[in-house]
């Protein structure tokens, strides 16, 4: 046993390392591994050994089993890699490639704004597209003739009283209506304006909107919170700029610009030469809103905000019309 | 609003160029839109809110800058000398009734002689974007711009009688204006009616037939005080917008008539000859004098979160031209041209706010508060916009708003659909009742553009009439340049898959929009729930696409379960090897894979884990009106690995039945 097994061990040593080819390679492979192969005739023969030296030889051959079925494969490797034909392969060609469709910029804008507001602790409510006059304006504190009512122009639905709403607000009349405060939450949704198609004017757009409510919920609030918005929102350095506005539904009011990242604030034809984009209207809850809402306007007080989702995509990815966002063009969408 | 800035700075001496002055009103809540600079100085367009009418002048905008500077407002001058007898020796004043009108004043000036106006001033108007006219019109505009107190001037011989009569305009009235167009009274609009006829509308503009001729030796020159709703409301009705009825509409200083008519008297004094009667024509009958506001420091500070003190509160006030009583409770008096934009604690707050500066207030993170009612939900239908994007739809927006004629030709029920009173054209004058025409337009527009891939999805809210409600339901919906109806199934069914939703598919005949036979709708909780398949013809030729092989689908996602797709529960798979059976059958042409499917599944066995239709065969080794079909069955148990001669038991039962029930033949 001792001496067959030296035997195949040198010679099939020697004779795996010396072969120059594949075939011969796999007539070694047959000669030592195969079923009927040396090694497996060795072992079959071991019944002849004593019992105790049975389990050392049937560990040696094993071992030296393993051993060839490992530099056989390596010296397989090594041969084939010498003989096979690299050169008519291109590695360079194009694969076929998955197109990605893309994620529409509005919906993509809209949760990324939605995610901001309420990974800083921000709920979220929604309401109907078709509105009452009261929800929409009256609760709102636009009064009946205001010509704040001409900065919405409104689309009314026929044979009915109701119309389209023009801003998200009207969800947090509704959600006021419902629960009392604490409030802290955004409404984002589609708003309706009776405008004619051009560059900025669509009659149906997207809009995110938020109320926060508290004992103290002060302007300095408003500031931090959209100050905030604005650094997450947009990439680099954001400076803001708070300026006094109207809004019926609050008081005082606000609008939010950001420094121009084109001219950083010295006027050029991004920001209409102004050096600022406007990015938000807000604003301190106005009481009569409260008062409309069964909320008492002496115990609780906050802040509303809102802003238009399709000029924030623009603003954010240097789209110039408007249009763009409902024609869907292929070539757009696949683009963000 | 166009300002003349060397204008203004007749009124200020403030020495601080155009563009800073333009951040400065910025600041202040005067939006600038635009500096213009000309040969004569720079312009200023100035954006103004609704509840700054008392901005709408050069001296109201001075004011701001004055505060702003701490510099003194001047005044313009306007005196003159009065001649002759008061108007009230000729005219007299009606307002009926009264309250429509609350301050109306009529100066009487002789010896007009209407020419051209001075260069100067001819400059100005123009620069303020109003052309110059004569010298009498040009004052009352000039005036106007600079005090922002509308005036009139009437020829006062081309009006009948002597009795000027404020009131409201009569049904079958109607008066022709300055600009020549015609407009029907309604008793909402305010008229300005001399011997019965309107000559001018009050508030908005003056009647043709009383303006100031070439020939006009005495005016009367009026100043009123409308309220702004109903000059508003005659705007709108009218529509009809011009400078006067601008600033009527924001409110005019009820405190400034008197001025203005000086002014205007001294101008035309100077310029046309001008011989102002004594005293004037007056109609005053205006309410309260004073308006007087509380508000504590606590309150500034609270709302603000900022920390002022009590003198501070006041100079930003008194800067501003309130009165103010008191420290720490504030009595705060409102000057009458800001009146109708300040009455409570939180008007005065916001003054305060403007006048320091809003970045001055510092900017500071609440103490979040999560609330839970309204936490943010995980989205039950994620997967589904998922699904359509790996098989390479592109999610889209397109407008709600359709052609109520257009879906009427494409085949939606007239009486489902939502109109819109006051559309903006006829392809808009609808709300949606599909996203399917939507996604339509989409490919057609696509097509037109020569877009290759074809596949668009959208998810949004479709609105139907139910004849008693307005009801607007979530959608989801695709559509594809395809002629395969699988591939169609294939969107719908995937989805619902990766939804975990539960669902059953009914093949109806009638199939709407649809092509028949190539037509499935899918049904939860025994509720129609979707609808899927290719497009028919008419719809397509309707939709503008006629010829095309367009398929697609939708799905009412109110009506599927929200919790199944968001709430997964695990459960464990077996461990056991699966057992594979292949078996071809020849059937009956007309008999359908849903038919096979179900005699295999009940003969197989409850180790019957998945049968898959693996082919289908029609041919000349067949038949005519037969068919093969392989099916691939998967055998498999969750306790043990099955035996052979176990599965070829489960499997000679299902041969047997699909030869019995089936009247099916093995095919080798």
């Amino acid at each position: 046993m001792e001496q067959e097994f030296r035997k195949i061990e040198t010679e099939s040593r020697t004779l795996v390392r010396e072969t120059s080819g594949v075939k011969e390679l796999e007539e070694l492979r047959v000669k030592y591994l195969g079923r009927k192969g040396a090694l497996n005739l060795l072992l079959k023969k071991m019944g002849a050994l004593d019992p105790d030296e049975r389990p050392v030889w049937g560990k040696k051959i094993n071992a030296l089993k393993r051993e060839l079925e490992d530099t056989i494969r390596s010296r397989r490797e090594e041969l084939s890699g010498q003989t096979e034909d690299t050169g008519n392969f291109d590695p360079t060609l194009p694969p076929e490639l998955f197109r990605h469709p893309g994620r529409n910029p509005v919906i993509s804008v809209l949760e990324e704004v939605s995610d901001i507001f309420v990974s800083m602790g921000f709920g979220i409510a929604y309401g109907p597209d078709i509105e009452t006059d009261y929800y929409n304006f009256t609760a709102l504190n636009f009064p009946e003739g205001h010509p704040a009512r001409d900065m919405h122009d409104t689309f009314y639905i026929k044979g009915s009283d109701r119309l389209l709403r023009t801003h998200t607000s009207p969800v947090q009349v509704r959600v006021m209506e419902k629960q009392p405060p604490p409030y802290q939450f955004i409404a984002p949704g589609k708003c309706y304006r009776r405008d004619t198609i051009d560059a900025s004017h669509l009659p149906s757009f997207h809009q995110v909107e938020g109320l926060m409510v508290d004992k103290d919920i002060s302007f300095a609030h408003l500031k931090g919170v959209l100050d905030e918005f604005a650094r997450r929102f947009f990439p680099g350095e954001t400076v803001t700029r708070f300026r006094p506005s109207f809004f019926p539904f609050t008081e005082p009011s606000a609008e939010m610009d950001i420094r121009c990242t084109i001219c950083s604030g010295g006027g050029c034809s991004s920001c209409s030469g102004k050096g600022f984009i406007e990015i938000l209207g807000a604003g301190m809850v106005d009481p009569e809103v409260f008062r409309h809402c069964g909320v008492d306007p002496d115990k609780w007080q906050g802040f509303a905000f809102g802003m238009g989702i399709e000029r924030m995509a623009m603003l954010k990815y240097g789209i110039s019309d408007l249009r763009y966002f409902f024609q869907n063009h292929r070539s757009f969408l696949e683009q963000f | 609003m166009l300002l003349p800035v060397e204008w203004l700075r007749e009124f200020v001496e403030f020495s601080a160029g155009e563009d800073e002055l333009a951040q400065i009103l910025t600041s202040r809540g005067l939006e600038v839109e635009s500096v213009k600079k000309t040969p004569a100085g720079g312009v200023i367009e100035i954006e103004l809110t609704p509840n700054r009418g008392d901005c709408a002048s050069v001296l109201g905008v001075a004011r701001e800058v004055a505060a702003h500077f701490g510099l003194p407002l001047l005044s313009p001058s306007s005196s003159y000398s009065e001649t002759g007898p008061g108007a009230e020796s000729r005219y007299g004043i009606r307002v009926e009734p009264s309250g429509i009108c609350p301050i109306y004043h009529l100066k009487l000036i002789r010896d007009i002689k209407v020419g051209e106006s001075p260069e100067w001033l001819k400059d100005r108007l123009s620069a303020s974007g109003i052309r110059p006219l004569n010298s009498v019109v040009d004052v009352t505009n000039y005036v106007m711009l600079e005090t922002g107190q509308p005036l009139h001037a009437f020829d006062a011989s081309l009006i009948g009688g002597n009795t000027v009569e404020v009131r409201g305009g009569r049904d079958g009235e109607s008066i022709t204006v300055l600009d020549g167009s015609v407009h029907k009274l309604s008793p909402e609009d305010i008229v300005i009616s001399c011997d019965g006829t309107p000559v001018a509308l009050g508030g908005v503009t003056g009647g043709l037939d009383s303006a100031v001729k070439s020939s006009t030796g005495e005016i009367l020159l009026e100043a009123a005080y409308f309220r702004s709703r109903s000059i508003s409301a005659t705007e709108r009705r009218l529509g009809l917008k011009t400078e006067a009825s601008y600033r009527f509409s924001r409110g005019v200083d009820p405190g400034g008539l008197l001025r203005a008519l000086d002014r205007a008297a001294h101008l035309l004094a100077e310029i046309s000859g001008g011989s102002p009667a004594p005293g004037v024509l007056s109609h005053d009958e205006f309410p309260e004098k004073e308006t007087w506001v509380r508000v504590t420091l606590s309150d500034i500070n609270s709302l603000l979160g900022t920390e002022l003190k009590p003198d501070r509160v006041v100079n930003l006030l008194e800067a501003l031209g309130f009165k103010t009583e008191g420290g720490r409770e504030l009595s705060v008096r409102v000057p009458s041209y800001r009146r109708d934009d300040i009455r409570r604690g939180v008007d005065i707050i916001e003054e305060i706010a403007r006048s320091l500066g809003y970045d001055k207030i510092p900017s500071r993170l609440p103490r979040s508060s999560v609330s839970s009612a309204l936490a943010r939900k995980p989205d039950p239908f994620t997967r589904a916009g998922e699904v359509l994007g790996a098989m390479g739809y592109s999610r889209c927006v397109t407008l709600p708003l359709c052609g109520s004629e257009n879906c009427v030709s494409a085949g939606f029920d007239p009486g489902s659909l939502i109109l819109i009173d006051n559309p903006v054209s006829v392809n808009m004058d609808a709300l949606r009742p599909s996203l399917l025409p939507g996604l339509i337009s989409t490919i057609k527009y696509n097509i037109n553009q020569g877009v290759q891939t074809l596949k668009f999805f959208e998810r949004g809210p479709v609105f139907i009439n139910s004849g008693k409600e307005h009801s607007e339901t979530r959608h989801l919906a695709f559509a594809a340049a395809s002629d395969d109806f699988l591939e169609v199934k294939s969107g719908a069914v995937s989805i619902l898959d990766a939804l975990r939703q539960g669902y059953e598919l009914e093949y109806p005949e009638e199939s709407g929009v649809f092509k028949p036979g190539r037509y499935a709708r899918v049904r939860v909780n025994g509720l129609t729930a979707g609808e899927m398949g290719i497009f028919g013809s008419g719809f397509l030729k309707a939709m503008g696409v006629p010829g095309r092989s367009l398929g697609g689908g939708y799905l009412a996602l109110d009506k599927l379960d929200r919790s199944s797709a968001s709430f997964a529960r695990f459960s464990p798979w077996s461990p056991y090897p699966s057992v594979f059976r292949d078996i071809s059958i020849v059937v009956e042409d007309s008999l359908t894979h849903s038919d096979i499917y179900d005699t295999i599944k009940s003969a197989g066995g409850r180790h019957l884990k998945r049968v898959r239709l693996s082919d289908v065969f029609t041919g000349k080794s067949l038949e005519t009106g037969k068919k093969s079909m392989t099916y691939r069955l998967e055998f498999n148990s969750d306790e043990r690995t099955l035996t052979s001669d176990e599965v070829e038991g489960y499997f000679g039962k299902v041969v047997e039945e699909l030869k019995r029930a089936c009247g099916a033949s093995l095919r080798q």
